[in-house]
């Protein structure tokens, strides 16, 4: 009962500190909207066969990781600068905990993010997307919940081992929109750095949300995405744990929860 | 009182690594160098210093936010570096100034979520916020968002969210930096209350007439060395050579390590 109580009011502060922070709204907000504007610019005049799924999804796709990610990570940015990064580290409760909590936090506001992007794709240029296939859709999506949420853990603990972390955040914004094919097709990238798409989770996901979207299902194209998906999340997991251990006696030997 | 040391320090050495480049040398800096010191369970202890003298430094290592390069260092007989688990459920820390809360939300929305961060169960919350409130006089303005508070309400609320876990040691890095001689009054008069009942707290600042007024003894580094220890009488006795004040003290001490 203590445990749920802990989630409760942990997420539920996250809500009040995320939506308080005007970056945060515009995130949330606004930047889906345009996101879906520049994006159906993009495909106007392409051939692309499924670009609608790119218009209304692609969007959804970046403000999900911009809300998730950018900001779970952003958070340890910040509290660096207001000073209460050294308080959440060492509290009794684990630290870990601390961030699986403001990742449950933004992820719930960030599936507005997801909504507002299929809203605006209708208003604006009546794209509207039928999901022939409700549950294969509902599984990719709570895939790319875990998976963008898993990989947030350890970019999160690599920004508490540096001061730059701000600027290492705003690093991986944009790369990651494109390396894992939410904005266009993975394949319009260069061979060379394709491979770097591959080990990258939230490059699977989409491609599983896109696979989901499809009328005629090819299972073989799911089961591939859904296994690597699996298979990229579990060695994350492992890398949490080994870079954990790692990060948490960094921390204290370097002196990097607050700002010199 | 008891008169059993709740803090040991022996030959506490902290040296930083500071590099300014990638291809720059590794310059050293030694902020502490064989500091021991012992803390009595139940005092006020004042840690003076110059800026830069490894005040902070000290803290920072006693509340398990930074590992020591070498030296011991125990509270209530636990190790910082290997039982820094134990010692976080028992001590609590401020730091001066305008940081450390979260001036976006009110203040029982910070005590709340340092509450459950320090893993103090609702119940315990649901008493002690409107009790910690009431000692810090910010009842009143309890759903005020911390951003219109004055650099004193954001002090006590610090002082509240310290004791959020009952710490049996608090630790007040320059609580009064910048305050008015009112929110100050009201500061020294908190320390004092939480000391009678029966907090240990570890105090560091640059004003002397709050070590004279608060601490039964003080401990004062210089560069990272401990260049004098006892009570505050003990000190001026010893080291006065103008006023028969701490100030008179102190600066023969520092003027005389230079």
């Amino acid at each position: 009962m203590a445990f749920f109580q802990s989630i409760f009011y942990n997420v539920l502060l996250q809500f009040k500190m995320s939506l308080s922070r005007p970056m945060y709204r515009f995130t949330l907000i606004v930047s889906p909207i345009v996101n879906t504007m520049l994006i159906f610019e993009m495909f106007r005049k392409s051939n692309v066969s499924d670009a609608a799924n790119y218009i209304v999804f692609g969007s959804g796709l970046m403000g999900l990781w911009s809300s998730i990610t950018f900001s779970s990570i952003g958070d340890i940015s910040r509290e660096r600068y207001i000073g209460t990064l050294s308080t959440v580290y060492v509290a009794p409760l684990n630290f870990n905990l601390t961030i699986f909590y403001r990742i449950i936090g933004n992820t719930i506001l960030s599936s507005m993010a997801f909504l507002i992007s299929i809203i605006s794709a209708h208003l604006f240029f009546k794209i509207s997307m039928p999901i022939y296939h409700k549950y294969y859709f509902i599984i990719s999506f709570i895939m790319i919940i875990v998976s963008f949420s898993i990989i947030s853990m350890p970019i999160s603990y690599l920004m508490l081992i540096s001061r730059k972390s701000s600027l290492y955040m705003n690093m991986i914004e944009y790369p990651i929109f494109i390396l894992c094919g939410f904005a266009f097709p993975t394949n319009k990238l260069p061979a060379l750095i394709r491979f770097i798409s591959y080990v990258l989770t939230p490059t699977w996901t989409t491609k599983l949300l896109h696979e989901s979207l499809h009328k005629n299902l090819d299972i073989y194209q799911i089961n591939h995405a859904f296994k690597e998906t699996i298979l990229l999340n579990l060695i994350y997991c492992l890398f949490i744990l080994i870079l954990w251990k790692h990060i948490d006696s960094q921390v204290r030997k370097n002196a990097t929860l607050e700002v010199v | 009182m008891d008169n059993t040391n709740i803090i040991t320090i022996t030959d506490l050495t902290r040296i930083f690594k500071n590099k300014t480049g990638w291809f720059s040398p590794t310059e050293e800096v030694t902020a502490l160098n064989n500091v021991s010191l012992k803390i009595k369970r139940g005092t006020i202890f004042g840690l003076l210093g110059q800026n830069g003298a490894g005040k902070s430094t000290t803290i920072k290592i006693l509340t398990t936010l930074l590992l020591p390069t070498s030296g011991n260092v125990l509270i209530d007989d636990l190790d910082v570096t290997k039982d820094y688990k134990e010692i976080r459920k028992k001590i609590n820390f401020i730091f001066g100034g305008e940081q450390g809360v979260y001036k976006r939300l009110t203040p029982l929305d910070n005590l709340i979520y340092f509450g459950n961060l320090y893993k103090v169960n609702t119940h315990t919350l649901k008493k002690r916020i409107p009790e910690l409130l009431n000692q810090v006089d910010l009842y009143d303005v309890k759903d005020r968002l911390v951003e219109n508070f004055s650099k004193g309400m954001i002090e006590r609320l610090q002082i509240a969210k310290g004791l959020i876990n009952s710490p049996s040691i608090l630790f007040m890095d320059e609580p009064t930096i910048g305050l008015d001689a009112l929110s100050v009054r009201k500061i020294h008069g908190l320390i004092k209350n939480l000391n009678d009942h029966g907090t240990t707290i570890v105090l560091t600042t640059h004003y002397l007439k709050e070590v004279e007024e608060l601490c039964s003894s003080v401990a004062i580094i210089n560069k990272g060395n401990l260049v004098a220890k006892g009570t505050p009488d003990e000190i001026i006795e010893k080291y006065a050579t103008k006023g028969n004040d701490l100030e008179s003290a102190y600066i023969s001490i520092i003027k005389g390590d230079s």
